[in-house]
């Protein structure tokens, strides 16, 4: 006859048994995680603290450069296949976007026959006058979109570099209108930053008022800071570059005044500014560089 | 050992994923972290050592490519890892898909809150976004690694 309780000690020293012949194995796998943990760690460290010295640098160049192939495959194939059912989900939407767009398109084709005289009697005016043919001081380079880098920055990496002449501060544009700057040039391959980035600065002036400023972008969309108080802004007026300081050449177009967001009592006027571009559907850009 | 490089070379895929394939999927600017979302949802089921290898060298992997200094993702990931498996031994015993939510939310907004400060960002609604959305992904790994983890691997010490 068994003593009462017995049977439950049998099963705890059979636990008991067990946890120690599993011991041995559980304390390997702990160490084996410390160790990789602090691996990883120093290597954190060290990296960190090296990292100014630029030594990044090349290896991301050549990251990047193995992503090159399979972020161009990823942007042909699902580039195209996300933004599709994107689409039919705003559907109503884009009906009625296509027939504003046919509209302006109509309007924009009549402007532009007016323009092309306009630009004809010029050139004659000038012949006229002696001047120098004018010389286009841009060269346009095309780029790919590789990837993006991180999720907290209006950036993008792109498949030209330095290889290709590009320079920091190179301004890029899509469809005409300025969409951001090189602000990492790699060897192979550049980081582009938006002009959607918080931290994106670019010198600006509105076409009609001739007020200068600083495009910045941010939570509440694209805006231009620092106007004079004296002039008059006038909605819907372009925004364009003005070519002061840096790399970005006049004239390119940004998008065009929505609103006056400036207070009462502030010595700057501000501006929100709206483009045409979606940002978030970007593909193929082109590279300003500015030549001489 | 090919098991190691097996999955070695899936952290590799996963990291290559987020670089090229997740801005693509993008809600309104929104990316998720794959490398994260992975490590915390194995944390919370208890592959301890699975969890702090796709932390480690998935963050370092990102490190290679991302704009933040180098060692910056592992660090955080590494850390996050080890927040929540404290939270999860202390105060969430049970895994289910309520504290999954809860633990990849709240790790994607510290993680987006440490990357923003670091790069010197403005610190947006877009972070909320990010972290609703990288809790729905947990939730979808977390429902398709119980579907695959065979019973036995969870009740191994009571078995021996």
């Amino acid at each position: 006859m068994p003593k009462p309780g017995s049977e439950t000690l049998t099963k705890i020293k059979i636990f008991e048994e067990n946890v120690k012949v599993l011991l041995p194995g559980k304390t390997r796998r702990k160490m084996r995680r410390w160790r990789f943990v602090i691996v990883i760690l120093v290597l954190a460290l060290l990296g960190f603290f090296l990292y100014p010295t630029g030594f990044t640098k090349p290896i991301k160049n050549y990251f990047w450069r193995g992503l090159e192939p399979i972020g161009l495959g990823f942007r042909l194939s699902f580039g195209k296949i996300v933004p599709f059912f994107k689409d039919i989900v705003h559907l109503k939407g884009i009906v009625k976007q296509n027939k504003n767009l046919i509209n302006e398109n109509l309007s924009l084709q009549g402007q532009l026959a007016n323009l092309s005289e306009v630009d004809y009697e010029n050139e004659i005016l000038k012949k006229e006058l002696g001047f120098l043919k004018t010389q286009n001081a841009s060269t346009i380079i095309p780029a790919a979109i590789i990837g993006q880098s991180s999720g907290y920055l209006r950036s993008l990496v792109i498949d030209k570099g330095q290889a290709d002449g590009l320079l920091q501060g190179d301004a890029v544009i899509s469809q005409g209108y300025l969409v951001g700057t090189l602000t990492d040039v790699r060897k192979n391959n550049s980081e582009l930053t938006l002009i959607t980035d918080f931290n994106s600065l670019v010198p600006v002036v509105l076409q009609d008022s001739r007020g200068t400023g600083l495009l910045r972008g941010g939570l509440n969309g694209l805006a231009v800071e620092d106007i004079p108080l004296n002039i008059g802004i006038r909605k819907g007026e372009n925004v364009i570059t003005s070519g002061l300081g840096g790399q970005i050449p006049p004239g390119i177009l940004i998008g065009t005044v929505t609103d006056v967001i400036s207070k009462e009592g502030e010595i700057f006027q501000k501006v929100s500014v709206s483009s045409p571009i979606d940002f978030s559907r970007l593909e193929v850009l082109f590279i300003i560089k500015k030549n001489g | 050992m090919v098991k190691l490089i097996l999955k070695i070379f899936f952290i590799i895929l996963i990291a290559v994923m987020q670089f090229v394939f997740m801005p693509i999927i993008s809600i309104k600017g929104a990316i998720p972290n794959l490398i994260l979302i992975g490590s915390l949802v194995l944390i919370l089921l208890d592959f301890e050592i699975d969890a702090f290898y796709l932390a480690g060298l998935g963050g370092l992997i990102l490190d290679l490519g991302s704009p933040t200094p180098f060692g910056f993702n592992a660090f955080i990931f590494i850390l996050l890892v080890f927040l929540a498996r404290f939270l999860s031994k202390k105060y969430l015993p049970q895994t289910n898909y309520i504290t999954i939510a809860i633990i990849v939310f709240l790790g994607t907004l510290i993680f987006g809150l440490a990357s923003t400060l670091i790069l010197k960002e403005q610190v947006t609604i877009l972070l909320l976004v990010e972290g609703i959305y990288a809790a729905v992904l947990g939730l979808i790994l977390f429902r398709i690694l119980l579907a695959l983890i065979k019973p036995s691997q969870i009740i191994t010490i009571f078995e021996q």
